[in-house]
């Protein structure tokens, strides 16, 4: 059962990091076991998750930013806007470890899975949780 | 009359993500990374226009002698984006951004009386109504030398 998704970010991605310019190709490591489906946690409690996930044997799990997140979401698509290739798929808001800079102690950015868009979200809000390594 | 310059776009990118462009000239901002130009005049600011009247808007756009102007995609208008600033939340290479949504070319998958909008006052990314009114900045693709 795969539990990890592998993306690679070719060279015509270019909104990312400068390796991915460079090497025109860079990877990140997405989560994607049945947790994905199941857990919400608030931010503090999400963050600490991810940071504490051993997974296939990886212990480097974070959580994504806002930009990483984005390129998981396929706006061309609906319910879920989520790229081809994940097992799980469920609906919902997802945290991003990017701070609401106008109200960084209590608001970060969540992404809905249901069409793709982006608001702030109060940190205390039990939001799903899906890690990533590698890329950058 | 208008300005025709150019801003050279470093291929620094900075930990952000985002690119790093010389500061000093106007109504265009030439991004490397995406390969287009982006419109960066008064208009950029105080536009009110519908999706239809946008569309139409950059159709007819001619800034500093080039013509072919068209609506940005999602992604190319999330990449101008920046998180870590607010009011307004974009790369602040640009001069003229005004509070409210921006039109994307990109329509919403769900229902076609809807296109995708980014609000640079903070970044938020929305499917607004096409005959609601939002701001417009137009981009050119840069035509590949041979």
């Amino acid at each position: 059962m795969q539990k990890i998704v592998t993306v690679l970010l070719l060279g015509s991605l270019t909104l990312f990091g400068a390796t991915a310019k460079i090497d025109g190709k860079t990877g990140l490591v997405w989560q994607d076991d049945s947790a994905v489906n199941a857990i919400e946690k608030d931010y503090d409690h999400a963050k600490q998750y991810c940071e504490g996930l051993v997974l296939d044997g990886y212990s480097d799990w974070r959580l994504p930013t806002i930009r990483e997140f984005y390129t998981i979401i396929d706006i061309a698509r609906d319910r879920p806007a989520l790229m081809n290739g994940f097992e799980a798929k469920i609906e919902g808001n997802f945290w991003t470890v990017t701070t609401f800079v106008q109200n960084a102690e209590k608001e970060a950015w969540s992404i809905s899975t249901s069409y793709g868009e982006a608001e702030s979200a109060y940190k205390s809000r039990e939001y799903h949780v899906r890690c990533v390594r590698g890329g950058k | 009359m208008q300005k025709n310059i150019f801003l050279f776009c470093f291929t620094l990118v900075m930990a952000t993500g985002d690119p790093v462009y010389a500061a000093g000239a106007k109504d265009i901002v030439k991004d490397e990374i995406n390969s287009i130009y982006w419109q960066d005049t008064h208009e950029s600011k105080e536009s009110s226009l519908d999706w239809y009247e946008a569309v139409d808007y950059c159709n007819d756009l001619v800034l500093g002698g080039h013509s072919g102007w068209r609506l940005p995609t999602f992604d190319e208008l999330l990449s101008i984006a920046d998180y870590t600033r607010a009011e307004p939340a974009i790369n602040p290479v640009f001069e003229y951004t005004g509070e409210d949504s921006y039109w994307s070319g990109t329509p919403f998958s769900a229902t076609p009386s809807r296109a995708w909008t980014i609000d640079f006052r903070t970044g938020k990314t929305y499917y607004n109504y096409k005959r609601t009114n939002h701001t417009v900045r137009c981009v050119k693709d840069i035509r590949k030398e041979k």
